[in-house]
């Protein structure tokens, strides 16, 4: 859309000689005059890229509408694919994340969290039984609890997290999250990694989160026999 | 039982927060009723006491608050990121700014760059909007963006390690000029995020947001803020000054009439012959000088020196051979004595253009600062900024004639000095220098 070739604009030119070009003359560059601009250029690949039922391009879709339409307002003619956002995700879309806030939190190896909001779209509750990603060998449901001792703690939460019709889980530090475990790769803040989301009735959705350095630690993990202790 | 234990209710219910926005002007305008009923009262019932009072006492005007309670709240307006265009050069000048220019760590590594440049785009859509940054830990400071912008420039090895074709030939180091005192420290950068905003406080929490994103990835080479009036200090629409106490940034070109789309984007009308054209569609330059003022020196003037100097007054800006400031000098009359009017090296009639090509859009902000010497009691000046689609068509010849001969070079000298590309604006999902493939 906006690297498109220069557009024209119509006006009269008269501005333009508003200029008096008397008494001096155009003094030399020093630079080299040889390399003059050739021309824009004409960049590729700036159409948005859309997965099909992430729930990131619903909130696009339905939010920045009009924001991109307006960018559209003064290009010339559209060229190839780019469609900007299509229907995609839509009727079929159950969450997502409201101010499109999920992001990882970045780390070199080991595990890390992943926080945000998750919004359920639907007038029946939701129930997210489990979570996969490629980037980990697996996903887990976080709660934080107090220990014996007082001291927040991170556990696997039993069955899921329940989110009621018209309500949105926060995840934040200190409170839920999802727990990537064993991760495959670093996590350098800026990239963009994927989620799988399953329901309890084994459907399942896609999200996608940026990675973001925000200089906090991860609590610390309840140990199985602490939990068994808490959790009996 | 873990679940009973949790520290925290996770649910909320979002209906609340879908709330409309509670917006300004209603809130002024119940603000405006309440007082106006309480000056009115004031008004009829208290105005003998009050008068009395300040007859008594020997002060006039000096009982009223000394800031008007209806003074319009800003602090919530905001200027769209996401366009064709990035923001902060169209935008009329906000009150504060401060630049960023960063090293990066690497410049052969397109993926990283990348990256970071989709964080940063993400933290400036966000915060721009008066909303938080993600994982932001000051959130509130992001709830009056007060016209907060984030303009991307890109110096030459970032745009070489994105699209090594698109590299524009004016992306380089300026030539020395005999004025330059620059310090290496204050020259370059890969990356530059200019910020700007009339809130000083949302532009230190978007500096530190930006700059903890970019720690990753590379760090600042120099950091440079400046200042303009604040906003609502003078009518809107008014040239700013600068420290020497000149009307600044008369001459600009418009929007009104089309040359700023000639000027700034590189689009000349259909019959002109100018080879003016942008790097990129929609995409511009910036040049950044840091100029030095000598104060003192310039306080050895008389204010007529101080005025042939710039060849225009002090007190409206108009040109000594005018009474408006937008009259157009005429840089041909002579006085009695058959000298020009407005003097040979005066700092307009330097930087006049020779040619339609020779124009630029000035966006600069004054900074004044504790002295590093101690036989100083300032260290003022100015942070030029310059925008123009083609550096050495436009921007070049104006500095290299005043390089050469400019009264002004007397009292300023340029410290610092980079160049920029500025790439388009970006669409949402994408980022500032998406386009750059
Ligand atoms: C601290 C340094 C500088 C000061 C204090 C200063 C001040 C001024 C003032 C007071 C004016 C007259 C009003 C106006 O049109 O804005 C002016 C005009 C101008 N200045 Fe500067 N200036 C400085 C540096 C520069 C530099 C570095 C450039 C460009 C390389 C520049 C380019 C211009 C141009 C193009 C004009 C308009 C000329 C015309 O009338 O056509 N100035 N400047
Ligand atoms: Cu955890």
């Amino acid at each position: 859309m906006h690297c498109g070739a220069p557009k024209q604009i119509r006006r009269d030119s008269t501005v333009f000689e508003r200029i008096s070009f008397k008494t001096y003359s155009y003094l030399s560059l020093p630079c080299d005059g040889k390399s003059r601009a050739q021309g824009p250029a004409r960049p590729k690949g700036c159409n948005i890229k859309m997965k099909n039922s992430s729930c990131k391009i619903t909130v696009l879709c339905a939010a920045s509408l009009v924001a991109v339409t307006a960018c559209n307002t003064d290009t010339s003619p559209q060229e190839g694919p780019d469609q900007g956002p299509t229907e995609e995700g839509g009727a079929d879309t159950r969450i997502h994340s409201e101010n499109d806030d999920l992001w990882v939190r970045s780390a070199g190896s080991g595990m890390t969290s992943v926080f945000g909001t998750l919004e359920n779209l639907t007038d029946d509750d939701l129930e997210i039984v489990a979570a996969e990603t490629p980037v980990a060998e697996s996903v887990e449901l976080h709660e934080i609890i107090l220990d014996d001792d007082g001291q927040e703690a991170m556990q696997e939460i039993e069955g899921g997290f329940l989110i009621p019709a018209d309500a949105a889980l926060e995840m934040e530090p200190g409170g839920d999250h999802l727990m990537l475990m064993g991760l495959h790769h670093e996590l350098p803040p800026g990239e963009l990694v994927e989620f799988t989301l399953e329901f309890e009735d084994g459907s399942a959705e896609t999200i996608e989160a940026i990675v973001k350095d925000d200089g906090g630690q991860d609590e610390p993990y309840e140990s199985d026999d602490h939990g068994d202790q808490n959790d009996h | 039982m873990g679940r009973t234990n949790r520290t925290r209710a996770t649910i909320t219910v979002i209906r609340m927060t879908t709330d409309p926005e509670r917006s300004e002007s209603n809130f002024d305008s119940k603000a405006h009723r309440d007082l106006s009923r309480r000056g009115l009262l004031l008004g009829a019932g208290g105005t003998g006491l009050a008068a009395t009072a300040a007859a008594a006492f020997g002060f006039g005007r000096s009982t009223a608050p000394a800031i008007d309670p209806r003074e319009p709240v800003h602090g919530t307006s905001t200027i769209d990121f996401y366009g064709n265009r990035q923001a902060g050069i169209d935008t009329p000048a906000q009150a504060h700014a401060v630049l960023l220019a960063l090293d990066l760590d690497r410049n052969d590594d397109p993926d990283a760059a990348r990256r970071l440049l989709r964080l940063l785009s993400d933290d400036a859509a966000r915060l721009t909007q008066g909303r938080p940054a993600l994982a932001d830990t000051e959130p509130e400071l992001a709830e009056t963006p007060a016209r907060l912008t984030v303009t991307f420039g890109f110096g030459p090895s970032l745009v070489r390690m994105l699209s090594p074709t698109s590299v524009p030939h004016w992306l380089r180091d300026l030539p020395h000029f005999d004025i330059d005192r620059l310090e290496s420290d204050l020259c370059g950068g890969d990356l530059l995020l200019q910020i700007c905003g009339d809130d000083p406080v949302s532009v230190a929490h978007a500096r530190r947001i930006l700059l903890k994103d970019a720690r990753g990835y590379g760090a600042p080479r120099w950091i440079q803020d400046g200042f303009r009036s604040s906003r609502g200090a003078r009518p809107r629409g008014e040239t700013m000054r600068n420290l020497f106490g000149q009307v600044d940034e008369t001459v600009q070109p418009r929007t009104s009439d089309g040359s700023r789309e000639f000027v700034v984007w590189g689009n000349p009308p259909p019959d002109s012959t100018s080879t003016v054209r942008p790097w990129i569609t929609d995409g511009t330059s910036l040049v950044v000088r840091l100029i030095s003022m000598d104060m003192d020196g310039w306080d050895e003037l008389s204010r007529r020196g101080k005025e042939s100097s710039i060849g225009r007054d002090l007190r409206v800006g108009a040109p000594l051979t005018g009474v408006h400031e937008t009259d157009e000098p005429d840089f041909e009359e002579t006085s009695d004595m058959g000298f020009p009017v407005i003097e040979e090296f005066a700092h307009i009639r330097r930087a006049h253009p020779h040619a339609v090509e020779e124009q630029i859009l000035r966006r600069s902000y004054n900074y004044d600062r504790p002295p590093k010497d101690t036989d100083r009691i300032s260290d003022t000046g100015q942070l030029f900024l310059s925008y123009q689609a083609d550096v050495v068509e436009q921007f070049l010849p104006i500095q290299q004639r005043l390089a050469e001969g400019d009264r002004l070079n007397e009292w300023t000298t340029p410290i610092g000095s980079a160049v920029f590309a500025i790439p388009p604006g970006c669409r949402p999902g994408g980022y500032i220098g998406d386009c750059l493939t």
